[in-house]
């Protein structure tokens, strides 16, 4: 018979209690049934303490706290979001959670799906208050800051057979560029800075008609709810203009594989990550080598940024994001483990200087 | 000598964008079918003000320029003849004589 050293006997042993252990909490975690939390008839969903997209983690909670909203929604429920607990909030998650909320409502025909607490903080809640949230979920109806912020605007894309859609989408650009440059930048914006906010503001609105939502099988049931619809936020923190437009179409990495074009793009910069393909559209864009008609919302949507001292760029499509800085003429990539559900389009812009 | 004026932001709308009707109402192609295309099939000359729009994207201009070659293949040395553009911001002008030069036409 072997004879077992005492090291030998101490790892058997250990081994045997983890082993037991594991199959213990398996055998817990098989019994376990979800029962949501409840107050009244609403499913209570906790949300995070960050509502942000560029910090990996509340990203990751970000994108949790939307999809178990979207769940429950689909399996009948009514939900509140439990905000208490939420003290910051970034501009970026923050359109990304009104447009989930006004598409979910508008898809259950039902205004008072999603009920909300107050957050955590002063700072959020006069956040949900001034970018439109308290107003969309009925939490309390009140007039947006004037200053600083303009209530978050959606409409459709594309000239509409009634025309009376489209007027409005245009009655809404309209306004919120009226509002960016009489506001925000306090009329001081010259005309070719006018000119530049204009161009990157409709090529990222003109691409959510043409491309975001192109796949017109996959969005049937979308289109006839909500339409090709984007929304908007304009806000103004400091000396820094937050400027934001977000779609919830198919993303840029899976419209751009579908272009005849993409052939010569990926012999160029053969793109493999969503991160890559983003890339790709915009390096496309910024050469001769663009064709006549595509490519070229892309810079429009860049050249706003790229003279001014402190201006960024940000686009979230599918499960990749794409930053460029102009402080340092730096572009940067970042894969995402979750898809952002569409496209978010973000321009930082200094106002110092601006004449 | 005929010349047609086109005022964008008056005859047309102060807010152009997009390409095509799936991009906005006001867009290239409708500015280049209902306006510039008749003015270069009646007049000498077609004098266009950009001036006063709220402003204009590359796929406007694009569209609404470059598609008199590729799409209705008025000659380049025609529309170079006859075309005038008018704006205080010459890069806008500078665009759109370089979409007319690189436009091919549609096979």
């Amino acid at each position: 018979m072997k004879h077992l050293t005492e090291e030998q006997i101490e790892y058997s042993l250990n081994r045997a209690k983890k082993i037991a252990r594991r199959e213990t909490r398996k055998s817990l975690s098989a019994k376990r049934t979800y029962h949501p939390i409840r107050v009244f008839s609403r499913v209570r969903i906790t949300a995070p303490n960050a509502i942000d997209l560029f910090n990996a983690d509340n990203y990751i909670l970000f994108i949790d706290l939307i999809t178990r909203v979207r769940d429950a929604v689909n399996n009948g429920e009514k939900v509140l979001i439990d905000f208490r607990k939420t003290e910051s909030l970034k501009a970026c998650a923050v359109i990304v959670l009104y447009a989930y909320i006004d598409f979910i409502q508008r898809q259950t025909k039902n205004k008072k799906i999603i009920a909300i607490t107050t957050c955590g903080s002063s700072r959020a809640n006069n956040w949900f208050k001034i970018c439109g949230i308290w107003q969309l979920t009925g939490f309390q109806k009140i007039g947006t800051d004037k200053l600083n912020t303009m209530e978050i605007i959606s409409a459709v894309a594309g000239r509409t057979k009634d025309n009376q859609e489209s007027n409005e989408a245009k009655h809404k650009i309209k306004n919120i560029l009226k509002y960016i440059k009489d506001t925000i930048y306090d009329g001081k914006i010259s005309a070719s800075e006018g000119q530049k906010l204009y161009a990157a503001l409709t090529e990222s609105i003109s691409n959510v008609g043409l491309h975001a939502y192109s796949n017109e099988q996959a969005f049937a049931e979308f289109i006839d709810d909500i339409g090709k619809r984007w929304w908007i936020l304009a806000h103004k923190v400091e000396d820094q203009l937050f400027l934001m437009v977000y779609d919830m179409g198919e993303g840029i990495p899976i419209t751009l594989v579908k272009k005849d074009f993409f052939t010569l793009i990926a012999q160029m910069f053969n793109p493999q990550t969503d991160s890559d393909k983003i890339f790709a559209a915009v390096q496309y864009g910024e050469t001769r080598m663009n064709s006549q008609k595509h490519g070229k919302g892309l810079p429009d949507m860049k050249r706003y940024v790229v003279d001014n001292p402190e201006g960024q760029l940000h686009i979230f499509s599918g499960m990749g994001r794409y930053s460029y800085s102009a402080e340092n003429n730096r572009e940067e990539q970042h894969d995402l483990p979750y898809s952002i559900g569409g496209t978010l389009i973000q321009w930082n812009v200094s106002l110092r200087g601006t004449e | 000598m005929s010349i047609k004026e086109i005022h964008i932001a008056e005859d047309f709308s102060d807010v152009p964008y997009g390409r095509y009707d799936e991009d906005g109402p006001d867009n290239g192609q409708r500015f280049r079918e209902e306006h510039l295309l008749r003015a270069f099939q009646e007049c000498d000359e077609v004098h266009v003000y950009l001036d006063g729009a709220m402003g204009y994207g590359s796929s406007f201009l694009e569209e609404a320029f470059g598609g008199l070659y590729r799409t209705n293949g008025i000659d380049k040395s025609i529309i170079k003849n006859k075309l005038k553009i008018f704006t205080e911001l010459d890069f806008l002008k500078d665009s759109i004589w370089g979409y007319i030069a690189d436009a091919k036409k549609e096979k």
